[in-house]
């Protein structure tokens, strides 16, 4: 049987020309991220690793962080939604309904952005840096463990120069695909990239924040 | 494969059927509650008593979350099968195997960060064989058992004391 009679019979396992039946731009972004999960699943195991091992892990997160923590969550997510949103214009072929929806996402991107990059300098200010963790409790200068600042600012710091480049990307795309450039399948590859990033946050956010909260300050 | 099939125009990846906006609405509704869970968790459970516990479900949800988006939002769940079986089970085994190292991190909170010591028989090993160059040597000044020291092994040196 040739294989084009095994795809007219819609046999998935049937391989021949195109076994994923995937198109090539499609299938080079997935081996990136691919290649990305593994780079994130090493840091976050790392982190935990020295999480674990440290017997006094400081909770620094105070409710109100963790709240700024939901609010950049709640983002990320539906930015995801409004990526969607923008595919299904694409699909329809409303090219400026469907830039309009990119520029919706980029702006929510913009706003996780923001809010983390406060969280940073509060961070600072507080005596929390990438080789330091010692904060002011009064006159007292605490000292804890230096590598919370050191994962902290890694993992948070890859996450958002992957947002900060996706938000470039979808800018440039948005304007590029309004004027006419570009076909849905380049818009679907910036779809995969972008839920990408939410989705890794969905793993920082509870390993970073939620385990190091404390619900007393 | 015959003539006919090598010369077959490569057939072009069937496009996406349409998924209502509904659907992904419905998912993203799905997600946030997820997560609202995820912080009533990390809110509520105590911190000290049931930290292991509060990590298993709270990494338990953000899989479900991640196949949740996966599936639905990047689309896993609309490609062929011979695809996802492709991609997904080998980045989760290779990401899995990184955790091997991770019980290690129990062995520094627990006992410091020890130095290996010199191992119960090579001490024997090394009684024994001073005893025996004794015994050659000079058998009146042999050593009393449990009396004799190796010198340490350059790098080997005492355990350093557990972290309290």
């Amino acid at each position: 049987m040739s294989g084009a009679a095994i795809e007219a019979k819609g046999n998935p396992w049937s391989g021949g020309t195109l076994p994923y039946a995937l198109h090539s731009k499609k299938f080079g972004m997935w081996l990136f991220l691919v290649s990305d999960a593994i780079s994130f699943g090493a840091i976050l195991v790392a982190y935990a690793y020295v999480r674990m091992a440290e017997g006094n892990w400081p909770l620094h997160f105070s409710t109100s962080s963790v709240g700024l923590a939901s609010v950049m969550t709640f983002l990320l997510m539906t930015s995801s939604l409004t990526m969607m949103v923008a595919l299904s214009k694409a699909r329809a072929k409303d090219r400026v309904q469907a830039s309009n929806w990119i520029f919706i996402t980029m702006a929510l991107g913009l706003g996780f952005i923001a809010i983390h990059g406060y969280e940073w300098m509060h961070l600072i200010e507080h005596g929390i840096t990438p080789s330091s963790f010692a904060f002011e409790e009064g006159e007292e200068l605490i000292k804890g463990p230096p590598m919370f600042g050191g994962t902290f600012f890694l993992i948070t710091g890859m996450h958002m120069l992957h947002i900060t480049g996706g938000v470039v990307y979808l800018f440039g795309m948005g304007l590029a695909y309004r004027f006419g450039k570009f076909r849905l399948v380049d818009l679907e590859v910036m779809g995969l990239y972008w839920h990408f990033v939410d989705l890794v946050w969905m793993f920082v956010f509870p390993m970073v924040y939620l385990t190091s909260v404390d619900t007393k300050l | 494969m015959s003539e006919h099939a090598a010369h077959a125009p490569a057939p072009t990846p069937a496009p996406h059927e349409e998924v209502p906006i509904s659907k992904y609405v419905g998912n993203w509704v799905v997600l946030l509650a997820l997560t609202a869970l995820q912080i009533g968790i990390a809110l509520k459970m105590d911190h000290k008593e049931h930290f292991f516990l509060k990590v298993v479900v709270l990494m338990a949800i953000s899989l479900l979350n991640t196949g949740i988006s996966l599936a639905v939002f990047m689309h896993l769940k609309y490609e062929r099968a011979t695809f996802w079986i492709s991609i997904v089970p080998a980045t989760a085994i290779t990401i899995a195997l990184t955790m091997i190292c991770f019980p290690d991190s129990l062995r520094v909170r627990d006992f410091g960060h020890t130095e290996p010591k010199v191992a119960e028989p090579l001490e024997a090993e090394h009684k024994a064989e001073s005893e025996h160059k004794g015994e050659a040597g000079k058998s009146e000044a042999k050593p009393e058992a449990g009396k004799t020291e190796a010198k340490p092994e350059a790098g080997k040196s005492e355990a350093a004391p557990a972290k309290e």
